[in-house]
């Protein structure tokens, strides 16, 4: 069934404004052979903070269940029904991450059978029932959350949802495994419902998210972000009811206590929470139109994706700020940077041409210490960076009987990996080339001219600072073993290098 | 195939690296000269303090002081037995002296031991003692080969010949006829005998690897008087400057314990 069809399904749930209750579980752990999931209870918290922040749901009505068993489950949901009973209450929502798989919810070694759990709401007296579950297994790099290979996780609500208003949705469709993501840090399909709720999903502008509208915007923005993964996933949904309007999961006229920015531009937007040394990905969301998204105040970081360029912003917002972004707004990031991450998904590569000097340690004896001139290009890919270089020095030493003039010319060739740190990008590499060395000497005896080609192999550490989008000052040591001829040999030579370099990219 | 295998042969050839052995600042040049040879003691002279004694290479200036030089050398000593001295470049201009047509020029010149008080390898004439020197040989050095007869007296021989060479050159002393002495160093023998030698007789020319021996001693008996005038005033150019020796010369005691300087007394007037 398409988004568009749920929204005409969804329609008929309740917007109602009734005492809302709310069950959130979160289960790294399954069953004993299923390798833990990582974000299964992260992704719990922040649902549950968003149900309370911008769904209505009081702190005291939301039960937030880490790594509970089967009976414990059980035992709350039946404590919330009879509140909800009690309350009237207009809706219970229920979300569920963790193992799963055809028949049952994997609880840390044991098991919630789904025909119990939606027996167990179906009997619930609230008006709207929502569940919302996100399971799958773990895999080691993309987080697969997975049932049992036999029997991939499907619910058949079709057979189950009766006519009190019951709608689920699931993370995947059946035969599908769903993901989490290691740079979301979460299930990726909770990731989007969740950043819908927070306004994304508000396509009708009124700053008000529905049900249907939520999951749309998760169900898009799902096959978005799996099609760039090799396993697509395609969230799922089941409903039954009538005569109710579209059910209003999240208010933002005035949520308590949030801030809003307004993304202006079309492209991707990637918000980090900088309250954090390591800042996680509070949003990643594809805009089409301007779109609101309600946060908590904080800063915040704002990153802005267009196919040839990322730009990126920093942020502090205060309670009930508004702020608008747009592209022009951010600044540029480094373009090296951006196509080293994989940021820009139609540019694979980034060209640049540079220029330095420095010194290298005599590598000959007592010679001195040298100047050497380089010029080149630089390539940077996704995994490495190539740097080819063409070099020269010329130095003059002196002893009592003569003067030696030593010119080198040489090319070599580097692989390097950059590791970005902000504007700075510290890297390590290896460099193989080879120079060709001319020795002339001015004395009143004798001494021919000399001229020797070297095998140059050197390990090397790197240090860059972006000072602007597209210029990169480095820094660069390394230590040269030289393979240099010999009388009747070859001797092998040491020599420490140091250079400083400018770095512009072209293309 | 081939070319994979000329490929990895020339990276190896890179990596191994090929050509001129590369030198460094210690690189000296070719050397043009090596002399070596014994130290020959006296029996009196067993009371040298050894680890000052250093040879050098002394080349005359003739009748001059001001163009006396000595140059700087590369020197193994394994005292009190063996010494080895090479020789990197020609000797300064200034002791070069035009000979024949002037198409060469000759310079003669000596190894010689002295106590450098102040290991400083140069030698002060003031306060250094020259100890001994090459028993029978000198070194003769041209900078082009020169042709049997060329040493032979001439008009325009005046000058470095009329200081101390014309003896040499009449028919005594080094005379190379009938033997083409290449260009470069050569040592050769010395003896006071040649003076007594009959004309056309030729003293030999040492052949390379003859060794050139020092005598620490009374070494100044073996100078020879290449002019044959009955003095070595053809070394005045090895004694000290004339300001060193009009103070030298207030003190004629130190004349009597050098041997050395005593061969300068003459300079007292």
């Amino acid at each position: 069934m398409t988004p568009a069809a749920l929204l005409l399904g969804l329609t008929a749930l309740t917007a109602a404004a009734e005492r809302r209750y709310a069950l959130v579980i979160g289960a790294n752990e399954g069953d004993r052979d299923e390798l833990p999931l990582r974000y299964a209870e992260r992704d719990a918290e922040r649902t549950a903070d968003v149900l309370r922040d911008f769904a209505g749901v009081q702190p005291e009505d939301l039960v937030l269940l880490e790594s509970p068993d089967a009976a414990t489950v059980t035992r709350v949901l039946a404590s919330l029904s009879h509140r909800a009973a009690a309350d009237d209450a207009g809706l219970l929502f229920v979300y569920y991450s963790g193992h799963a798989d055809a028949g049952s919810l994997h609880l840390g070694g044991t098991r919630l059978p789904l025909d119990q759990l939606t027996d167990q709401l179906r009997d619930t007296p609230a008006d709207v029932k929502v569940l919302v579950v996100d399971a799958c297994r773990a895999g080691e790099l993309t987080r697969r959350k997975g049932a049992a290979p036999a029997e991939p996780f499907e619910l058949d609500v079709q057979d189950r949802i009766d006519s009190q208003g019951l709608a689920i949705i699931t993370s995947a469709a059946a035969g599908e495994d769903a993901q989490e993501s290691e740079h979301l840090r979460g299930g990726v399909f909770t990731h989007h419902f969740l950043v819908g709720l927070q306004g994304a999903a508000d396509t009708s502008g009124d700053r008000m998210v529905t049900l249907s509208e939520s999951y749309r915007y998760g169900f898009h923005q799902t096959i978005l972000t799996t099609s760039r993964a090799p396993v697509l996933q395609h969230p799922s949904y089941a409903y039954e009811l009538s005569g109710r309007d579209d059910l209003v999961l999240t208010r933002l006229e005035s949520p308590d206590a949030a801030a809003s920015v307004v993304l202006e531009d079309e492209g991707q937007y990637i918000i980090f929470d900088d309250s954090f040394r390591d800042a996680e990905v509070v949003a990643e969301l594809d805009v089409r139109q301007e779109t609101r998204l309600y946060l908590q105040p904080g800063p915040y970081r704002v990153r802005w994706r267009v196919p040839h360029e990322v730009r990126e912003t920093a942020v502090t917002l205060d309670v009930g700020e508004e702020r608008f972004l747009s592209g022009a707004d951010m600044a540029e990031l480094p373009i090296g940077q951006t196509v080293r991450r994989g940021d820009l998904a139609q540019r694979r590569s980034a060209l640049g041409f540079m220029l330095g000097g420095g010194f290298t340690a005599p590598w000959t004896p007592d010679t001195g210490t040298a100047p050497v001139g380089a010029a080149g290009f630089r390539l940077d890919l996704e995994p490495i960076s190539v740097q080819a270089r063409a070099r020269g020095s010329q130095s003059t030493s002196n002893n009592a009987v003569l003067s030696m003039d030593q010119r080198v010319l040489g090319a070599d060739l580097t692989l390097l990996r950059m590791l970005d740190v902000g504007r700075i990008s510290p890297g390590i590499g290896l460099r193989g080339g080879a120079d060709r060395v001319w020795q002339t000497f001015d004395t009143r005896g004798v001494a021919p001219d000399r001229v020797a080609t070297l095998g140059r192999v050197s390990p090397v550490a790197r240090v860059e600072v972006a000072v602007a989008a597209r210029w990169v000052v480095g820094l660069e040591g390394g230590l040269s073993v030289l393979f240099a001829p010999s009388t009747g040999s070859t001797e092998t030579t040491v020599a420490p290098e140091l250079s400083l370099d400018l770095l512009t990219y072209a293309f | 195939m081939r070319s994979e295998v000329r490929g990895i042969t020339l990276l190896a050839a890179v990596l191994v690296g090929c050509g001129d052995p590369l030198v460094g600042a210690d690189y000296l040049g070719e050397p043009l000269a090596v002399v070596d040879g014994q130290v020959i003691l006296e029996d009196d002279r067993g009371d040298i303090d050894w680890s000052k004694l250093h040879v050098s290479l002394f080349w005359s200036g003739g009748s001059s002081v001001d163009r006396r030089s000595e140059q700087q050398v590369v020197v193994e000593t394994q005292f009190p037995a063996l010494y080895t001295i090479t020789v990197y470049t020609p000797p300064p201009e200034r002791v070069l002296h035009p000979v024949g047509d002037g198409s060469a020029s000759v310079a003669l010149g000596m190894p010689l031991l002295y106590l450098d008080e102040d290991a400083d390898q140069r030698w002060d004439p003031a306060t250094e003692r020259v100890l001994g020197g090459a028993l029978d040989a000198i070194l003769v050095y041209t900078t082009a080969p020169l042709e049997a007869d060329v040493l032979k007296p001439s008009a325009k021989d005046v000058g470095f010949y009329g200081g101390w060479f014309p003896g040499l050159l009449g028919g005594n002393g080094l005379d190379v006829e009938r033997q083409r002495l290449p260009a470069g160093f050569h040592s050769a023998l010395s003896y006071n005998g040649l003076c007594e030698l009959e004309q056309g007789e030729m003293p030999a020319v040492l052949q390379p690897g003859d060794p050139v021996d020092l005598l620490v001693g009374d070494w100044w008996d073996s100078l020879v008087d290449y002019d044959c005038d009955g003095t070595f005033n053809e070394w005045y150019g090895m004694c000290p400057s004339q300001w060193d020796m009009a103070e030298l010369c207030q003190q004629p005691e130190v004349f009597m314990h050098d041997p050395w300087l005593s061969s300068c007394l003459d300079l007292c007037g």
